[in-house]
């Protein structure tokens, strides 16, 4: 899980995403970002509003 | 998203890139039906604890292979981004356990690991879990008083327990109380500044929130889908569309339907009323909005009759203070008794030189009945909202 004093500072060009586990829309599960090394990935983040 | 969604799809076709959303809001089951309605497939994380520190959304990263951040921005970037040369490698799906919460606890000494304790439960530990939570973002508060995410993260947990079955009497005034202390601390923070916005007043808004939800469910139900549930329903100031000026309509101008207070007060509890203001404080000349929510009591199972006069909420403001509406009502709902959840909202602009204290009051008028001893009563319940100057 991130560490919670990690900021919006650290999701710069150039550095690592950081290993987050959240919970999935469709069911709640745990889902680890890490899981989708080894291919381009492209995150959104976003509201509905 | 949707454009990310559209440009991104052929690619994710072929395999080239992987696509993931990351929602930051209240009730992220809203997105559920956002990505019916937009008929979007993308995999979709629930960050309602806003856990990644953004500051503002929309924010679209473009990650290599290796993890690596390449690209933090527009839909140009994404050519660029597919043209990068870079070593691609078997995916290696994860799927981690939830974190442990009791050896989180049996940890959590100092607040960094107090507050991934918090987080955890949160995150994991189901509503049952909430009042732990919110006892343990506390703590750390009570230690670290000006941690804003601390704030933002407690005020999170104490909606979300508003909205569920466990809620306690105050629970979304604190929630708002909270958001404004970590807005306070962070005044760049848009994420934290919007969930207040979301329930509160007309002039402060940027847009509204929610008022797809009910274009998108028409749409849905045309195609002959059903469209996602909503376990909360967004109302009022949710749907409420912005404001530049403060307008008050003619009931400002009506006449107390009880202002003798001859009425019989609610004295046995049959309705539990609750007032919110949002924002939790005002500055000078500044507009709030109140929220007043009505429950029937389930341990008299008490009920509304509803073949007689409409619920009614009469306010009076303090000297100097405008309200959009004096009066308000509920219209009565078809069926003869009912028991729903009654909500009415209303807004007020404190006068250009508020600097201390006031009481806004109001009362209730409705007819109740209770299955006990099978009593049906006309009730007068008087309400009080303190309204503290801002900071």
């Amino acid at each position: 899980m991130i560490a919670p004093t990690s900021g919006a500072a650290d999701l710069e060009v150039g550095k690592p995403f950081p290993e987050i586990i959240l919970p999935s829309l469709d069911d709640g599960k745990p889902v680890s970002l890490g899981s989708f090394r080894g291919r381009k990935l492209v995150l959104h983040v976003w509201a509905s509003w | 998203m949707p454009g990310w969604h559209e440009a991104t799809q052929k690619h994710r076709e072929t395999g080239a890139i992987q696509t993931v959303g990351i929602v930051q809001e209240q009730h992220p089951d809203r997105t559920r039906l956002f990505m019916q309605w937009q008929r979007m497939d993308w995999p979709v994380l629930v960050d309602a604890l806003n856990l990644l520190a953004v500051e503002v959304v929309p924010i679209t990263l473009l990650i290599d292979e290796q993890g690596i951040i390449r690209f933090r921005g527009d839909l140009e970037s994404l050519d660029a981004f597919l043209a990068l040369e870079r070593p691609a490698s078997e995916l290696t799906p994860e799927f981690p356990a939830p974190p442990d919460l009791d050896q989180l606890a049996s940890t959590a000494r100092d607040p960094e690991s107090q507050r991934r304790h918090a987080d955890a439960l949160f995150l994991w530990g189901g509503p049952s879990n909430l009042d732990l939570a919110i006892a343990t973002y506390s703590k750390i508060l009570a230690a670290k008083p000006s941690h804003g995410a601390t704030h933002f993260r407690l005020g999170v947990a104490h909606r979300s327990r508003y909205d569920s079955e466990h809620r306690k009497p105050d629970d979304f005034q604190r929630a708002v109380a909270h958001w404004g202390k970590a807005l306070e601390l962070n005044p760049n923070q848009y994420i934290w500044r919007r969930r207040i916005q979301q329930y509160g007043p007309r002039l402060d808004k940027p847009y509204p929130f929610y008022d797809w939800v009910e274009e998108a469910r028409r749409d849905i139900q045309d195609r002959g889908e059903t469209p996602a549930v909503l376990p909360v329903e967004p109302r009022g100031a949710e749907i409420a569309h912005p404001s530049k000026s403060f307008a008050t309509s003619p009931t400002q101008q009506a006449t107390s339907p009880d202002s003798q207070g001859k009425i019989y007060r609610d004295e046995n509890g049959y309705i539990a009323a609750e007032l919110t203001l949002v924002p939790a404080s005002l500055a000078p000349g500044a507009a709030g909005r109140v929220h007043a929510v009505f429950r029937p009591n389930e341990a008299i199972q008490a009920h509304w009759n509803n073949e007689v006069d409409d619920l009614t909420l009469w306010i009076d403001p303090p000297p100097g203070w405008q309200v959009d509406q004096r009066q308000l009502q509920v219209p009565n709902p078809q069926q003869a008794v009912s028991s729903e959840v009654r909500r009415l909202e209303l807004e007020i602009r404190s006068p250009d030189d508020f600097a201390a204290p006031v009481t806004l009051q109001g009362y209730a008028l409705y007819y109740v009945c209770e299955d006990v001893r099978g009593s049906c009563l006309y009730r007068r319940q008087d309400l009080e909202l303190e309204i503290l100057p801002k900071g």
